[in-house]
């Protein structure tokens, strides 16, 4: 359980545009280890899904690693040349791309897809693709007979399920999955989300999970990563991160989530503003804008990450917010009167 | 008198023909038919945020369009104040009500026209739904309907082009569209589906406020329950057309009848890793059926562990276990 498998060292990531750079990842670090699972959350536009891509080595054209180390068993992903990456990618690190189940072809039976992985990958013949994936379609829980079926024949968790499949098919040692239950209905989801913890014992896989719902991130997340304007703004265990999260701004998703459970007795609070712009962002704490506790070096200088209570956390003031509840943290505390 | 229920729904249906190809035509093929609200009651009181929970494909948009007539229902009743059936009015009788009932749509980004400044966004309901407003008067609610939604300073609002406000911005501008014209009742289809997690809560507490100061009802049809269990006083879980199961929302979220509510719920992730550990949560097998191909009897019984003989032959009846508690399911056909 302790072998790290992939180490990311102060990555960074630009996208180019007509309207400037955007500084979508900004100097993040942080280590993935045999077998577990690091829950990545952040809302729209924190880089989240950037920074999945970057792992893959996948960016859009206009997308550059600017620096840093993505070392995956020790090598470093950057320095990999197209051949190399096309050994490792879906082989030992693949992804399950956010809409991905809307992207099979319509023209083909599902399992022929995810056959044809296999045959472009490995040298196996026809027929023993055909049985592995045979066998993979079990293990997603996908009936054998729905392999001649054709996309639009599937509901939306079939497809997930197909997808996961593709993204199994090479016996990857790290899969990342990008929002895979978003477009799903709640049963559904938990269906998906009780099939990829299985799949991730069974197999002693390390995952990389990208959501912007901290219920499912306490649901399947050995460990946390908050993102926030392209910064990672804490690392901790789970259970940890729940229970005392430093960050302001952890705090404040953390108080935002309603419960299903006596509900209304629930204080929520919303945190005031929005995200920067990630072309010119403020200088500083990216997060200064919208923090309730924001002092002027917060204003002027970007914190740098420290160790605090087995927590990851970037913030000033680590030392003096760590004993506050979320709650007290914010002005604005909504109570259902 | 008033009764104190605004809306009240009775055995209201609607479903919508399934495209024949011309090969059908020829065939013969029986038309078939998408039975996407198959008969449904409940009543929505004075004040009261009242909502409609289920998956996709449950018929919970199509009620929520029924009730404000953007669709006319094949059967059933809209009794407004226990005087007007909307659902028997033509559309030149219906126009004094549309005033009174309003919808906002789950995004925001699609709500509003991107070349009309905020300005002109409010100003549009009140050209068509108050006419005889002063230039002055309008001025006056535009304003005011402004500060309702906390969009303050509002001289830093009002020239704004919807891509220059956020997504919560935004939704508060489609909220003031809505309130604009005084109405008495808004369907809030998946009202904060779209926004980011951290502003949802001011989203619904804005709901919250429009039904203290402006006495509004609401419709809040939403797929998530933890939102439901905040906002909403009764709340109805949806399942293939049909009410399977309503009440007070709390006895419904957390002593919930139907097999159905109870997998619906334990399907819910909890935001707590120790919680979420501990418990042993039932999965619900399959997914949605077709509402072309609704099952006999019981519509849930495929995919519910307690079903017995009687579930796949009769539709199990609406009982009322306890006042205002309601389900429908044979497993309580006794205590009827």
């Amino acid at each position: 359980m302790s072998e790290t498998v992939l180490e990311v060292k102060n990555l960074v990531v630009r996208y180019f545009t007509r309207m400037g750079d955007v500084k979508a990842v900004n100097d993040v670090s942080f280590s993935l280890k045999r077998g577990e699972t690091l829950g990545l959350v952040g809302e729209s536009g924190c880089g989240k899904t950037t920074l999945g891509l970057s792992l893959m080595r996948l960016l859009p054209r206009n997308g550059r690693i600017e620096r840093g180390e993505i070392l995956l068993e020790g090598e470093d992903i950057i320095k990999m040349d197209e051949t190399l990456l096309r050994s490792i990618r879906w082989k030992k690190i693949s992804m399950i791309f956010q809409g991905a189940m809307n992207a099979l072809n319509p023209v083909f039976p599902v399992g022929d897809q995810v056959a044809e992985v296999l045959m472009l990958h490995e040298k196996v013949t026809k027929e023993e693709a055909y049985e592995i994936v045979r066998e993979l379609f079990l293990q997603v829980g996908l009936d054998v007979s729905r392999m001649k079926d054709y996309p639009h024949q599937l509901s939306g968790g079939m497809k997930q399920r197909v997808v996961i499949a593709m993204a199994l098919a090479l016996n990857p040692t790290i899969v990342i999955a990008d929002e895979p239950t978003t477009a799903l209905d709640v049963t559904i989801q938990a269906q998906i989300l009780d099939l990829l913890n299985k799949l991730k014992r069974r197999y002693g896989l390390s995952m990389i999970y990208i959501t912007h719902d901290l219920a499912v991130i306490a649901e399947i997340s050995d460990r946390v990563a908050v993102m926030y304007a392209g910064y990672m703004v804490e690392i901790a265990d789970v259970v940890k991160l729940f229970k005392k999260p430093i960050h302001p701004y952890t705090k404040g998703l953390i108080a935002s989530v309603p419960t299903i459970r006596r509900a209304k007795e629930r204080k929520l609070i919303s945190i005031p503003g929005a995200p920067p712009n990630l072309i010119s962002p403020p200088p500083g704490c990216p997060f200064a804008p919208r923090c309730p506790f924001a002092k002027d070096v917060c204003r002027e200088e970007l914190p740098e990450p420290v160790m605090m209570d087995g927590h990851l956390v970037r913030c000033h003031f680590a030392d003096e917010l760590k004993e506050i509840p979320p709650l007290e943290a914010w002005k604005i505390v909504w109570e259902r009167g | 008198m008033s009764n104190g229920i605004l809306l009240s729904i009775r055995n209201l249906r609607k479903w919508f023909p399934v495209r024949r190809t011309i090969w059908d035509v020829i065939t013969r093929k029986p038309r078939l038919w998408v039975r996407a609200v198959d008969g449904i009651s409940f009543e929505i009181r004075e004040k009261e945020i009242f909502g409609l929970a289920g998956e996709s494909g449950s018929g919970k948009t199509t009620t929520g369009k029924l009730l404000i007539r953007l669709l006319d229902p094949d059967e059933g009743e809209i009794v407004y104040r226990d005087k007007v059936d909307l659902a028997k009015l033509t559309k030149k009788e219906l126009k004094p009500f549309r005033k009174k009932l309003q919808i906002i749509y789950q995004d925001p980004y699609g709500a509003l026209n991107p070349r009309m400044s905020v300005r002109e966004l409010l100003e549009e309901p009140l050209r068509f739904l108050e006419p005889d407003l002063s230039p002055e008067e309008r001025e006056e609610r535009i304003m005011r309907a402004l500060e309702l939604v906390k969009l303050t300073p509002i001289e830093e609002f009002i020239e704004k082009y919807p891509h220059q406000l956020s997504g919560g911005q935004r939704q508060r501008i489609v909220i003031a569209r809505a309130v604009i014209a005084n109405p008495e009742f808004i369907v809030a289809d998946e009202p904060v589906s779209m926004l980011d997690v951290s502003i949802r809560a001011g989203i619904l507490h804005l709901l919250l406020e429009m039904r203290e100061k402006l006495g509004i009802s609401f419709l809040y049809i939403t797929h998530d329950l933890a939102t439901a269990a905040y906002l909403t006083d009764r709340i109805a879980i949806m399942y293939l057309g049909k009410i399977v199961e309503m009440g007070k929302t709390e006895s419904v979220l957390e002593e919930s009848l139907h097999p159905y509510t109870q997998l619906l719920v334990s399907s819910i992730p909890i935001p707590d890793p120790e919680e979420a550990r501990r418990r042993k949560r039932a999965l619900l097998k399959g997914e949605i059926p077709s509402p072309i191909m609704i099952p006999r009897g019981c519509r849930f019984w495929p995919r519910c562990p307690k079903a017995f003989d009687k579930c796949r032959k009769e539709e199990p009846p609406w009982i009322e276990v306890e006042p205002g508690r309601f389900v429908a399911c044979h497993l309580f056909s006794s205590k009827a």
